[in-house]
């Protein structure tokens, strides 16, 4: 009789510890698939339409006769100077409109497309170290979740650097 | 010579071996399951970074086709993704460029932004249209790359470039 007690203790016990890892598994599991880290991946073809983009002539001179800028040059005109173009339109909302432009012709995002969403930001950094970051443009368009591929492209802009960055998400 | 038989009670020692080696090996499956539950977990999108990796490297080969002497812009000091559009359109048809990109089976330069109504690019529709074909094969598995596509503009008297692809098809990629 106190041999079959004993036996039975030793299979409750077994059976406990079981249980205490199956429940550790469980919480360990839900933890992280609730919170699922950021997984950004650097994507070269996104490099690319940044600096491509980069390049692009826009509709804004600053004065009569003066060149058209280029994105780069609009944008950095938007975070220093934020002056009117000469067709009346200011530097700030030349650039995002051309940039909302030149989004919308090279990703289709939407729920039945590979892409769900994209989001193109510039910032001013005044060091690569700073936490104290100047967003001056935001653009963002579908549904952007934890999963996406971004890249970055600096701008220099004394005594720190414009980031432009985007992001397609997934 | 006789040896007087002893029995031993081993019944007791065996079964708590028994329950030992039972305990045991259902610890092992159970970390087993485990193990193999939190691997496949792990390793389940390392196949398709391995796609999106050889992806990125081909993007970046056919970005570099932009730095040939027969696409580059040479009137700006410091504009690696720029390509001449005037220079790619001049060499459409052009008899001595027949044969020059073999293993193509694809090569296309497209704009992006802005798009006209004007698809494909002839001398009497320049510039205002879309894409420059050079070469056209038929079958391949099609690869692109964003550039910029620079011409020299008289209405504005500068350069004037416009985002844009090129567009490299190979025939069976595996």
């Amino acid at each position: 009789m106190i041999r079959r007690k004993k036996g039975q203790e030793e299979i409750v016990g077994f059976i406990l510890i079981v249980v205490i890892i199956a429940i550790a598994f469980v919480v360990f599991l839900g933890i992280k698939l609730r919170n699922p880290e950021p997984a950004q991946r650097e994507s070269e073809i996104l490099y690319q339409f940044i600096e491509s983009s980069m390049e692009q002539t826009t509709d804004c001179a600053i004065r009569e006769n003066s060149k058209n800028l280029a994105l780069n040059e609009l944008i950095r005109e938007c975070h220093s100077f934020n002056n009117t173009c000469f067709n009346g339109e200011g530097s700030c909302a030349e650039a995002e409109k051309t940039i909302r432009n030149i989004l919308k012709s090279a990703w289709t995002v939407g729920p039945d497309n590979v892409y769900k969403g994209y989001e193109f930001n510039a910032e001013y950094h005044y060091n690569l170290s700073s936490e104290i970051n100047e967003r001056f443009i935001s653009i963002a368009e579908g549904n952007c979740t934890n999963n996406f591929v971004g890249n970055s492209y600096f701008i220099p802009e004394f005594p720190g650097n414009i980031v432009v960055q985007a992001k397609l998400c997934s | 010579m006789n040896l007087p038989r002893v029995r031993y009670s081993s019944s007791k020692g065996q079964f708590k071996i028994q329950q030992m080696v039972f305990i045991i090996v259902a610890i092992i499956i159970l970390f087993g399951i485990v193990a193999v539950f939190f691997v496949s977990i792990k390793f389940g999108s390392l196949e398709s970074d391995v796609e999106d990796l050889r992806k990125e490297a081909v993007f970046t080969q056919v970005r570099k086709m932009a730095g040939t002497p027969e696409f580059i812009w040479i009137a700006s000091d410091d504009c690696s993704s720029c390509v001449d559009f005037d220079k790619v359109l001049m060499l459409k048809d052009r008899e001595s460029y027949k044969g020059f990109w073999t293993d193509i089976s694809l090569l296309k330069v497209s704009r992006v932004y802005p798009l006209y109504a004007a698809e494909e690019c002839t001398t009497q529709n320049y510039p205002e249209c879309n894409s420059v074909t050079l070469v056209n094969k038929g079958e391949y598995e099609a690869y692109e790359s964003f550039v910029s596509l620079c011409r020299f503009d008289s209405s504005l008297k500068q350069k004037k470039c416009e985002i844009g692809k090129i567009i490299m098809g190979f025939e069976g990629v595996e």
